[in-house]
């Protein structure tokens, strides 16, 4: 798939105040080839989830070209649209539902779903009742057995604890060899070097750095490093005046 | 021309989801399922009190006329009420998969249909066994499917407007309170002045609640003109919207994501 120039501008308009716009991405270029995995870096609201959902076609953008050259795409975060008064089960045959498959069908993706993901018996309890990792491993799980061609992951392996994040690399590296790709938005640096081609950082909704992970990611840190410190002086300097 | 107003599998998830999120809304409360059947209960029985002993009503069998009339009217009212928050309670499937989102309104109006399936049931029973089944029962599908009609037409309606304008959802709570009064939940508007009940009558739920009453009250036929060309004019409506829906879908998406 393939992103040119893409823009995105959200804004706001109070019946009351003037438009407020804050550019979400500025003029990103990206492409995706079949069975390539690409970490995306990026402080908070530098624009990470905004990129995933114009990938993933919710979202239009206000400039440039999405092209999914024929692939399908799917979106998982960690909310995923799951309802909290639902059983987890339950949200796994909802979410089969909405892609086309019968109740029966999506019935018959609970038990993989509970074996991958660990959760037991609590699959049949209330969503709301679940820890964040209980939730990252449900969600993840529901999106690696829908099986698009590119899998757009944000934040998913922030949460869960040792074993699943192995369970959930484990899950990823059978796709890559399925040919299938895969983008995901992570802090976890060193899972993202065992496992992606390449890299690329957003700052302030365009494209910082391009790269292999080890370049990204040492332009990331640094970048982030010089921010603080750079806070940090004119916080002084505050101070000071 | 697509006469479903969306694909098959999405009405499938949307009778399912709709089925489960009154399980959910049943499982919050002590008295569960009980309450969809209560809820009409608790507002005839406010209505009786205040039309039978502070200002009485003087009509045979207020009761029954009564129980019709606010049964028809709450589908209607849950249907279209529970429409205004409907793609915006929906901001995280919507923030993460491409959905056409006339489903949103479909779902909560399924809802609503679904609890009045049950209330129906009692409804009829009640009736049967006050005025006896007559062969005009045989009107009640065409009256449901009318009604449903007019209620996915106006859900869909509050939804996309609701959407577009949030400040719309508190008229629209005013709106049906208003339209409650006018609908003669309570009164039979055929006793109003001329002119007003022909004002009156620009709401359709009057005539809605009068063809439930003339089947289930006086067993007579309904007025099945009247039904035929609410129900024309509804589809014709619905397909505008879903038009316009389609055309506005990704603005639909800002709109609830940010």
């Amino acid at each position: 798939m393939r992103l040119a120039d893409v823009s995105v501008t959200y804004s706001e308009r109070g019946l009351f105040s003037s438009v407020e716009k804050v550019k979400a991405l500025r003029g990103v270029s990206l492409s995706i080839a079949r069975g390539e995995k690409v970490g995306v870096v990026g402080a908070n609201g530098s624009g990470k989830s905004t990129l995933l959902r114009v990938m993933s076609g919710v979202l239009r953008p206000d400039a440039g070209v999405v092209d999914h050259e024929g692939m399908s795409v799917a979106l998982l975060s960690l909310n995923a649209g799951f309802d909290a008064e639902l059983s987890g089960a339950r949200n796994i045959v909802m979410h089969g539902m909405l892609m086309g498959l019968t109740r029966r069908e999506a019935a018959a993706r609970v038990e993989p779903v509970m074996r991958m993901s660990g959760l037991g018996d609590a699959i049949h309890r209330r969503v709301g009742t679940y820890s964040n990792g209980m939730r990252g491993r449900l969600c993840f799980c529901t999106a690696i057995n829908l099986n698009p061609d590119v899998l757009l992951l944000d934040e998913i392996f922030s949460v869960g604890d040792q074993a699943f994040r192995q369970t959930s690399e484990q899950a990823m590296m059978e796709r890559f060899r399925q040919d299938k790709a895969v983008v995901f938005v992570s802090h976890g640096v060193a899972m993202m070097k065992r496992v992606c081609d390449r890299a690329i950082w957003l700052d302030g909704g365009a494209i910082a750095a391009a790269g292999t992970v080890e370049e990204v990611i040492a332009g990331y840190r640094g970048g982030a490093s010089r921010r603080e410190a750079e806070g940090g002086a004119a916080e002084a300097a505050r101070a000071t005046s | 021309m697509n006469v479903v107003l969306i694909e098959r599998h999405l009405w499938r998830y949307a009778i399912y989801r709709a089925w489960l999120s009154l399980i959910g809304e049943a499982s919050r409360y002590y008295l569960g399922w009980m309450w969809w059947f209560l809820e009409p209960l608790a507002m005839t029985g406010v209505f009786f009190v205040v039309f039978t002993y502070l200002r009485p009503a003087n009509m045979e069998h207020f009761t029954h006329f009564l129980i019709i009339g606010v049964t028809t009217w709450l589908w209607f009212a849950n249907g279209v009420g529970n429409s205004t928050d409907a793609l915006a309670g929906a901001k995280a499937i919507i923030s993460q998969m491409r959905l056409p989102k006339l489903l949103f309104p479909i779902i909560a109006v399924c809802a609503a249909t679904l609890k009045q399936g049950f209330v129906f049931a009692i409804l009829f029973a009640l009736m049967g066994g006050a005025f006896g089944v007559h062969a005009a029962w045989l009107a009640l599908p065409l009256l449901a499917l009318t009604q449903l009609t007019l209620i996915l037409a106006f859900a869909a309606t509050v939804a996309l407007a609701c959407c577009w304008i949030r400040d719309l959802r508190f008229i629209v709570r005013s709106g049906l309170t208003l339209m409650m009064f006018c609908s003669g939940v309570f009164f039979d508007v055929n006793s109003l002045p001329e002119r007003l009940e022909a004002l009156f009558r620009l709401n359709p739920m009057v005539s809605m609640i009068e063809q439930y009453r003339t089947v289930l009250l006086a067993g007579a036929w309904p007025d099945v003109p009247w039904c035929l060309m609410v129900m024309a004019a509804g589809a014709l409506w619905l397909h505008a919207l879903r038009w316009t829906y389609e055309r506005l879908d990704l603005n639909l998406t800002r709109k609830v994501i940010v």
